[in-house]
């Protein structure tokens, strides 16, 4: 008798939850503003089936929670003049659609998913071509965007807008994208306890990855390659950097990582390769840079001389044209057990560690700091006698700027 | 023969590049703002001081001009300041001295310094429809 009761009890409580938001699935075929009829007429909970086919329809407004899934890739056409969805409530869920040719306008920001003042929003494994922005997030909370491809094909675009922009929003996930040829690729304004892992971003005109104001957000396993002037990380403390790879940001003005006012700080297990400069570094406090890799860069790190407290330790200095370069003789921040490839010391007592110290600024470098123009000379007789000269009778080079363990063997990374 | 008068043009050419104090045009996605280092992009924002000899120190954001103008002390009363126009972003910059400037987030612009600067104060009443921001002029962005 017990469990009949207790089967009826069951059974009742699951028909009034169900009744209370029958979750429907609404299939959506291309028609004349199909999408936002659907949407219009859907409940909250349900989801469009958005079938296969070319919709060209703008200004989609989601004011409920929804899942949008396209089946076969619907493309949506903004026909260069529009913007596409926004998004406007909690818990709604686009997937498997093509958002393409968004439009521009001078005052307002126009992109192909825009999320405003939601929180639990996922946009997972679209296709975004050709817009503006790609995604914007704004004053948004724990929102997703994943394994979605933002790519712009159009060339020497200005004014183009961001492939991922974030600003005011907290606790996002951006997770496994793939984004080039916007102006910056993922784009961070007081955004916090934010995590960026696993996308790529190359040939973007600016930036691959622009954070200001941004505290408390980790980066980690992304690659940021070829774009116009590598990866900017600006006003924020307390930024992790793990696992990524800075690759080939080749430029007058082009920085593998530029760190300009940043507190608090790791940046470990990374690689720079193929950069003009692997590291800038102004204004920085307390940034740890541990285990890395720099190899072919022009200049692996520049330290100005407002950085203080930040330690260089164990990581791997291969083949650059210049090792560290300063523009002051005051050095506050320490270099210790690092490898460097020019270190020409010697090992008497076996202990894998450089009995003498090594001063990675090279004369030279301290001359193209003042005088940029002096790069003409470099590798002439005239720096050979003087990287000689320095050698014996050190006067230029800053003497506090020393690694006292240099690792005569390439570390294990 | 020849070769003097191809001397004489190359020696007058060379003079003039040099001799001439002007605005040095942006060259936009390529050069760097000298005070945030951040690659100078919106064409809207863009600012230059041209000092007293004629070097040209560009800046991304109007924000970044008047730091640099405050960090630097520069009080060289020689030095040309330039503005790129709001409304025209594509025509010649603004005498950033005579400009009439608006201050809202709305702009959005590449440092937050979110100054907009235009040609008249006839202009900028237009652009501040709708905004209701303050009229601002270079004396008082100094302050």
């Amino acid at each position: 008798m017990k469990k009949v009761l207790h089967f009826i009890l069951f059974n009742a409580l699951l028909y009034l939850q169900t009744a209370q938001g029958f979750a429907t699935v609404i299939k959506v075929f291309p028609n004349a503003n199909s999408i936002h009829k659907a949407i219009n007429a859907a409940r909250k909970g349900d989801t469009l089936l958005i079938q296969k086919g070319f919709y060209k329809e703008h200004d989609i407004t989601i004011p409920k929670k929804l899942v949008l899934i396209g089946i076969g890739f619907p493309v949506i056409d903004a026909e260069s003049k529009y913007q596409v969805f926004l998004i406007r409530s909690d818990s709604v869920t686009i997937k498997g659609l093509q958002i393409q040719n968004i439009g521009k306008a001078s005052m307002t920001d126009m992109a192909g998913i825009r999320i405003i003042n939601a929180k639990n929003v996922t946009i997972q494994n679209n296709r975004l071509i050709n817009n503006t922005f790609g995604i914007y997030l704004q004053s948004s909370t724990l929102c997703n965007v994943i394994n979605n491809t933002i790519h712009c094909y159009i060339k020497n675009e200005l004014n183009g807008g961001n492939g991922v922009h974030a600003w005011r929003s907290d606790r996002l996930l951006i997770k496994g994208n793939s984004i080039a040829g916007h102006r910056d690729g993922i784009y961070f304004e007081f955004v916090t306890d934010s995590r960026i892992a696993e996308n790529s971003s190359y040939n973007n005109a600016r930036y691959g990855l622009h954070f200001m104001f941004s505290h408390n957000d980790t980066y980690a396993h992304n690659t940021f390659k070829d774009n116009g002037a590598g990866v900017a990380v600006m006003y924020s403390k307390g930024v992790k950097m793990y696992n990524n790879d800075f690759l080939h940001n080749w430029g007058d003005a082009s920085y593998g990582l530029l760190l300009k006012e940043i507190t608090d700080s790791k940046i470990e297990y990374n690689r720079f390769i193929k950069n003009t400069v692997g590291i800038h570094m102004e204004g920085t406090t307390r940034v740890n840079v541990k285990q890395n890799l720099f190899q072919d860069n022009g200049w692996a790190v520049r330290v100005q001389a407002s950085c203080s407290g930040s330690d260089f330790i164990g990581n791997n200095f291969i083949g650059n044209s210049f090792d560290v370069a300063t523009n002051g003789t005051m050095m506050l921040n320490t270099f210790d057990k690092n490898y460097w490839d020019k270190y020409d010391g010697y090992d008497l007592n076996k202990n894998n560690t450089g009995d003498v110290p090594y001063y990675p600024v090279s004369v030279f470098s301290v001359v193209t700091e003042k005088i940029p123009v002096a790069m003409i000379l470099y590798r002439s007789l005239l720096t050979d006698i003087m990287d000689q000269v320095e050698k014996v009778m050190p006067t230029i080079i800053p003497d506090k700027l020393k690694d006292n363990n240099p690792m005569m063997k390439k570390l294990k990374l | 023969m020849k070769n003097y008068i191809l001397i004489f043009f190359l020696l007058t050419t060379v003079c003039l590049a040099s001799c001439k104090r002007q605005f040095e045009p942006i060259k936009y996605g390529h050069d760097a703002c000298t005070h945030c280092k951040m690659t100078i992009m919106d064409k809207r924002f863009a600012a230059e001081i041209l000092t007293g000899k004629g070097k040209a120190i560009k800046f991304d954001d109007f924000c970044c001009l008047l730091k640099y103008v405050k960090d630097e002390k520069v009080k060289d009363p020689d030095a040309k300041i330039f503005v790129a126009d709001y409304d025209h972003p594509e025509a010649q910059f603004l005498d950033a001295r005579h400009a009439i400037f608006l201050h809202n987030e709305a702009f959005k612009s590449p440092m937050n310094g979110n100054l907009a600067a235009t040609a008249s104060a006839k202009n900028a009443n237009k652009l501040n429809a709708g905004l209701h921001s303050e009229l601002l002029n270079w004396i008082a962005l100094n302050k």
